[in-house]
């Protein structure tokens, strides 16, 4: 069919309104901080989540496999205590690790800061996660 | 694993992953940007290793 120009009433379209996730932004960072990547998963961004949910325990179980140490919070240590503080970060698999008795560290190892630094680096990691979640949920991205 | 060498690449692959993941939307971005931040891991690594190499420890 040939026709002229096609005339649109805009009065008749509604403004676009920025999409909104149906959960919490409170919820969705707790649910991304207790296990890598589901967050995401959860708002929808499958192939993200799934890389994060694989790339994180990897590393931490990496963390854990050469004999890094999962730090506790020491009031007299406070570099320690930082060092707690970013392997928390990490979330259940913190305490699920600690629970099992993994993350006692040997300081003979060769790879023990290795180890260290992936732990600390793997709770770091999913903070920001975490702080993507957020923005996500927010719709600032 | 106690070749420090593999786990430094291997740290460097891990983290550039999540790096490109977070700040590129676009699959063809996340791969530049991922493979630039693991070459200038593995490059800087290197260079910094190097200059220290004089230093005794």
């Amino acid at each position: 069919m040939v026709g002229g120009p096609v005339k649109v009433n805009y009065r008749s379209v509604p403004p676009s309104e920025p999409r909104r996730p149906a959960s919490s932004p409170a919820l969705l960072c707790a649910a991304a901080w207790a296990l890598p990547g589901i967050g995401h998963l959860w708002l929808g961004r499958r192939s993200k989540g799934l890389v994060l949910l694989l790339a994180l325990p990897l590393m931490f179980g990496i963390g854990l496999a050469i004999h890094g140490q999962l730090f506790a919070f020491d009031a007299s240590e406070p570099l320690g205590s930082l060092a707690a503080f970013a392997n928390l970060g990490i979330g259940m698999l913190y305490f699920a690790a600690s629970a099992m008795g993994y993350g006692g560290g040997d300081v003979r190892s060769v790879s023990y800061e290795y180890g260290n630094t992936f732990l600390i680096v793997a709770g770091l990691l999913n903070m920001l996660v975490v702080l993507d979640v957020y923005d996500v949920a927010v719709g600032r991205k | 694993m106690r070749s420090h060498i593999f786990l430094l690449a291997l740290f460097a692959l891990l983290v550039s992953l999540v790096f490109a993941l977070l700040s590129k939307d676009d699959v063809r971005e996340q791969l530049r940007f991922g493979g630039m931040l693991f070459a200038g891991f593995l490059v800087s690594a290197l260079l910094i290793g190097w200059l220290m190499y004089p230093f005794p420890l």
